[in-house]
């Protein structure tokens, strides 16, 4: 087929000899190709009673081709010199199109690049900036650091160690403030109205309060860090110890299931 | 609340900060809310002021059903809400109004659904809502809903030092199990360094034990591992494949709508804040309907300073010089996309190398890129398509700054690229393509080369060339990235200092291998199908050039030469140029080949370099040499056979000189006026005359004069000049 | 039965002819009306709502090089539409003759399940599946170039190339993984 269209696009040599070689050339391939047309018709006809599985049949299509293309012989073009020589012109002209796109495309391919290089060597000049900068920065941390007596160390970290303590002083308020207010001792009343059965099994009079379990729990933590598990007397109320657990501020011992400990916050 | 929040929160600054954060921002909200209340006088008979007052005032425990005054007011404002998006006040006593459950948990989610804002959203109505989330008997669905309401406006918050200082309030909801993916992202959201603990990470991991590695919990701890990497020893893949989830939000749309509406009126409130600022603003308001960043930007506005630490914000730099000075001590905006806009943040990103910074910025970039680029063609809009493109160009040139890739942007490129039409953002997606970072060779198939196949073969001459020109930027990065980072004695080398993304030396080597197989096969079918287009061949032999100076240039030792279908196109082509090219090209092979084979002797290494990849060179280089300088085509053995009665046939007189240098259809030319420059007065022309030893030296130094330096190189290295034309033998590399 | 057969008829000098298959009807004639603006050979577009195509105009009806699905994805109905016509083309068609193209794939609202069909479908017959942007004027071009450059190897207007060769290169894989796609 595609030598009909190239042979087709070369039909304007004018001398006749030309022109009858063209068009003999072109009625060759109409009636190779009318031929193979009949071939097709008929063929299909035969089978087409079991159409095979879509895979195989590419495959095998496929493998046709491959043979075809091997066995395939280049052919040359028409003899005459006439066809030769405007089928030689039109190629020069394509070429020469061609290259045009090319010019286009390298001069735009050069400005990008003079783009790309002004913007780089801006951006070397910032970072090269950035490099100076962060040395002065580093020699005058130096110098600083060289300066800076022990005497200013100290003030200064008192200062800071009286700034914590007034912010864990408030801290505590806040927190002891909190536990007044929504996490009272257990009463008599409040419990007979939660749950009788707990009630009726052990209460103990000398509960302490939720406070006061926080502040063992963390006096333990930080006096013996080593060793912060305390002991879960009776006195504990059991749903606090439950509530602690549950909202990860204690956790258990990992053998010892009457041991609890403060999590570790810090 | 705050007593609560420091129980379980960081017992640090926060606290300290916070008193003065509020004070201060009550204090510049005050004027603000005068000027509100002065307006409110003049409206107060606007039925929307008066529907939100019913919702204020409404009394808890008043019946929904069939009460037409809720129905009415409700109808208000979400008309309000759909048309020009809430007043912070309006979002304030709305979502205390939902949270409360003042009417019940029924009419609650209508409610939030309408919840958009026109400008920012109150942090004091955030926080007092998620307290009513602990408090309230809110029903499970509502519960999520308001954590994606808040996931959706985040970026409008006005202030999130509350947010942040109620971390481990909000954080105690990841053990409900619904929430917790919802929880996670907005935890990774509003995570900070001192946030880390270790009783948080240990929750996390018990968390993972009881349901599985999801995607939200280890990006959770990616980040966490980020911040303090001694407390998360658990090792997360490199590349985590998913950011959290897509939530197909309700708000985005209408927000999106109303801030386009608005888009004008913002701008002008924007003007409020010092002028100095508003420079900073303009620049980031580029790509602000991409993501939120504008509105963001300009809630930046506010000093977050924390008197603790003195951090700077970076929005108030306005110079390099600035950003030098407070280099030690910058924060980070909290709409890590505005960065993409600034060129200080940029330079800050660069000189500090944070991986934090990086690791937000990339989850910002993969949420952004996905909501609004992949998924964006609902509207189809000029508007939006050149918005994207604006966004990508800013991208794409924070990456040629950065030098690197994003790994949000590496996933994002690939689900691009499996429903990409070849024409839209064509720049933008090349350009990307070109930046991503070495893909193993294991996965190299499926996630580049077939959907490019297919875009290749069936898209026009320039989408070709385009695509050959991306993937030839695409293996010099890879060099270069491996020249640079390639340690000297070992195999290792890492390719990406901030992905940690390691691969052998042979992983490498695979990778470019297939690369450069691919672009063969491409190139061969290409220039077949395209009937040896100049312009294509052009892009082709570019994509050669830098292959064939692997080993030298980039030490890399790896030398592929090309396939058949693009040597023999070039050498036969019709344009001088290419031939030159590809002389320069086999001139290169040559010393490449020839250095790599000194240096194994010198070092006695192994060899690196297959026998067979020199016996092709050779048989290219001698085919070379005999066509251009012999003017024999055809010899027994060469890997292209022609029938010689076939050739006879043609008529071609002496055809086997037709592709020598004075009779190849690309030199013909040139021949023909030497002759003419050489002969004046000759009538006849008769090109073999060049052949004589004189004459064949100054032709051969015209030619040369002409600029092809590529032959000159080539016929220097692998002839002897001084021989005549038909004497001289092409050396060739020897195996052994 | 009446099936589309690739080869019952003789080709026409210069000329390409192109079927374009779509249920709904939106996306073929703007589609049509930019693919007969090529010069340099002619192209004859047919259009149908589905196959089979009516039997009274199959005398004047040329030699289809290519057919062409047009599928869109927020509509499942386009989907079946297109699979229930494949029945009514030769097998003939699907060694190199046959594309889908796929509009509005990155809306919103398709469901990826709806994707993976189409994926599959297309795997299976091993034919190319194409995307379009048909909302803008861009994308309509685009999709015309894309066509075209396919036609033109169907219609053996490339020398040294066929449709099976082209389609042996093109044709849609599936990734093995398609259910869960590497980078959600």
């Amino acid at each position: 087929m595609a030598e009909v269209e190239s042979g087709g696009a070369a039909a304007e040599a004018r001398s006749e000899a030309a022109l009858n070689e063209l068009i003999d050339l072109c009625e060759d391939q109409f009636t190779k190709l009318a031929k193979l047309q009949n071939d097709i018709v008929l063929s299909e006809q035969d089978s087409c009673g079991n159409p095979p599985d879509h895979a195989v049949n590419r495959l095998m299509a496929t493998e046709a081709e491959l043979k075809q293309w091997l066995t395939v012989e280049p052919k040359l073009l028409a003899s005459n010199s006439e066809v030769l020589l405007k089928a030689g012109k039109e190629e020069m002209l394509k070429l020469c199109s061609e290259l045009e796109m090319v010019v286009c495309c390298q001069e735009a391919k050069r400005d990008k690049l003079r783009e790309t290089k002004e913007l780089e060597q801006k951006w070397l000049e910032e970072k090269q900036q950035a490099l100076i900068a962060s040395k002065n920065h580093l020699e005058r941390m130096k110098t600083e650091k060289g300066e800076a007596s022990k005497f200013n160390v100290l003030l200064d970290t008192k200062a800071k160690i009286q700034k914590m303590k007034t912010y864990q002083e408030s801290l505590m308020e806040c927190l002891g403030d909190v536990l007044e207010k929504h996490f009272p001792l257990p009463q008599n009343a409040s419990s007979t109205n939660k749950k009788t059965k707990s009630n009726a099994q052990e209460f103990d009079e000398d509960m302490i309060s939720f406070n006061e379990i926080l502040e063992l729990l963390m006096n333990k933590a930080l006096s013996t860090p080593h060793d912060p598990y305390i002991t879960i007397e009776n006195t504990f109320w059991p749903p606090y110890i439950e509530l602690m657990l549950r909202y990860g501020i204690a956790v258990r011992h990992q053998e010892n299931n009457f041991k609890i400990r403060l999590e570790t916050f810090f | 609340m705050a007593a609560k929040s420091n129980l379980s929160g960081s017992p640090d600054a926060d606290l300290s900060s916070l008193s003065d954060r509020s004070l201060s921002s009550r204090a510049s909200n005050r004027s603000l809310r005068v000027a509100e209340k002065e307006r409110r006088k003049n409206d107060a008979e606007d039925p929307f002021v008066l529907a939100l007052k019913y919702f204020s005032n409404v009394e808890a425990g008043t019946p929904v059903h069939g009460n037409d005054e809720v129905e009415k007011n409700l109808v208000l404002v979400e008309r309000a809400a759909y048309s020009k998006g809430l007043s912070p006040e309006a979002i304030s006593v709305m979502l205390e109004f939902a949270m409360s459950l003042r009417m019940g948990s029924g009419i609650c989610p209508r409610v939030l659904k309408c919840l958009i804002p026109a400008t920012v959203v109150p942090q004091e109505a955030v926080v007092r809502a998620v307290a009513w989330l602990g408090v309230a008997n809110i029903p499970v669905n509502t519960q999520i809903l308001f954590i994606k309401w808040l996931l959706t406006v985040f970026d409008l918050i006005d202030a999130k030092d509350q947010l942040r200082a109620i971390y481990g309030f909000i954080f105690n909801f990841t053990s409900e199990e619904n929430l917790c993916p919802f929880i996670c992202h907005l935890l990774y959201l509003l995570t900070r360094k001192e946030s880390v603990r270790v009783f948080r990470v240990r929750k996390l991991l018990e968390l993972q034990s009881k349901l599985g590695r999801q995607p939200f919990l280890l990006n959770l701890l990616s980040l966490y591992k980020v911040f303090c990497p001694e407390l998360v020893t658990l090792s997360i893949p490199s590349q985590l494949k998913s950011v959290f989830r897509n939530h197909n939000l309700p708000w985005k749309s209408a927000l999106t709508v109303v801030q386009r509406r608005n888009s004008p009126q913002v701008a002008s409130s924007l003007n409020l804040f010092s002028t100095s600022k508003h420079k900073t603003t303009s620049r980031k308001r580029k790509h602000h309907h991409l993501g939120l960043a504008m509105l963001s930007s300009a809630v930046n506005k506010e000093p977050q300073t924390e008197t603790s630490r003195q951090l700077v914000p970076l929005v108030q730099l306005h110079s390099v010089a600035q950003l030098l000075e407070n280099m030690h001590r910058i924060e980070l905006p909290a709409q890590m996309g505005s960065l993409l806009g600034s060129s200080l943040g940029l330079h800050y990103l660069d000189c500090v190398q944070d991986e934090s910074a990086l690791l937000r910025l990339n989850f910002w970039l993969g949420y952004t890129l996905q909501e609004e680029l992949l998924f964006s063609s609902d509207e189809g809009s000029s508007q939006s398509s050149e918005e994207s493109m604006q966004f990508l160009d800013k991208l794409l040139s924070t990456q040629h700054f950065l030098q690197e890739g994003f790994s949000s942007s590496e996933a994002f490129l690939y689900k691009f690229l499996s429903v990409w039409d070849g024409s839209v953002l064509r720049p933008q997606i090349l350009g990307l393509l070109s930046n991503i970072p070495v893909v193993p060779s294991s996965q190299i198939g499926q996630l580049l080369f077939e959907p490019l196949m297919q875009l290749f073969f069936t898209s026009s001459l320039f989408f070709k060339c385009g695509l050959m020109e991306s993937l030839n930027n695409m293996l010099l990065k890879w060099l270069t990235w491996h020249s640079v980072y390639a340690l000297e004695d070992d195999l290792d080398i890492s390719l990406n200092s901030h992905t940690s993304i390691n691969m052998t030396l042979s992983g490498f080597k695979d990778s470019v291998m297939e690369l450069v197989d691919f672009v063969g096969r491409l190139a061969s079918v290409g220039l077949q199908l395209e009937g040896c287009h100049s312009l294509l061949l052009n892009f082709i032999l570019d994509f050669y050039t830098t292959v064939c100076d692997m080993f030298l240039k980039y030490g890399l030792p790896l030398v592929v030469v090309p396939p058949p279908g693009v040597f023999y196109p070039a050498l036969f082509a019709t344009d001088p140029v290419s031939v030159d090219r590809l002389a320069f090209i086999m001139h290169r092979y040559k010393v490449n080949l020839t250095s790599a084979k000194s240096q194994e002797k010198l070092t006695k290494q192994a060899f690196r370099i297959s026998r067979q990849t020199f016996k092709e060179f050779n048989n290219y280089a001698v085919f070379m040499v005999n066509c251009l300088w012999n003017a024999k085509l055809i010899q027994p053995g060469m890997s292209i056979q022609l029938g010689e009665e076939l050739l006879l046939k043609s008529n071609v007189p002496e055809y086997w000189k037709s592709f020598d240098l004075i009779y190849h259809p690309a030199f013909m030319s040139y021949a023909v006026d030497f002759h003419q420059k050489c002969w004046p007065g000759r009538k006849d022309m008769d090109l073999d005359s060049i052949k004589h030893s004189k004459p064949w030296n100054w032709y051969l130094e015209y030619l040369f004069n002409q600029g092809y330096d590529g032959l000159k190189l080539f016929i220097q290295s692998n002839t002897s000049r001084q021989l005549t034309a038909g004497d001289g033998q092409g050396n060739s590399l020897s195996t052994e | 039965m009446s099936l589309l057969k690739p080869f019952s008829k003789l080709p026409s000098l210069n000329t390409a002819n192109i079927l374009l298959v779509e249920s709904e009807e939106q996306f073929q004639q703007s589609l049509a009306d930019v693919l007969v603006e090529e010069t340099a050979f002619t192209v004859n577009v047919r259009l149908a709502k589905s196959l089979p195509l009516p039997k009274e105009n199959e005398e004047s009806r040329p030699r289809i090089d290519l057919v062409v699905f047009i599928i869109n994805l927020t509509s499942e109905l386009s989907f079946q539409s297109a699979e229930a016509s494949l029945k009514y083309l030769d097998p003939g068609y699907l060694l190199g003759k046959v594309c889908f193209m796929v509009t509005k794939a990155r809306n919103t609202s398709v469901p990826t399940e709806r994707l993976d069909a189409v994926r599959k479908l297309a795997a299976v017959l091993s034919c190319p599946l194409l995307f379009a942007e048909d909302q803008t004027p861009d994308g309509v071009t685009n999709a015309r170039e894309r066509l075209l450059s396919i036609l033109k190897v169907s219609a053996g207007l490339v020398p040294m190339a066929t449709a099976l060769y082209l389609s042996n290169l093109t044709r849609c894989t599936v990734p093995p993984d398609i259910d869960q796609p590497s980078f959600d």
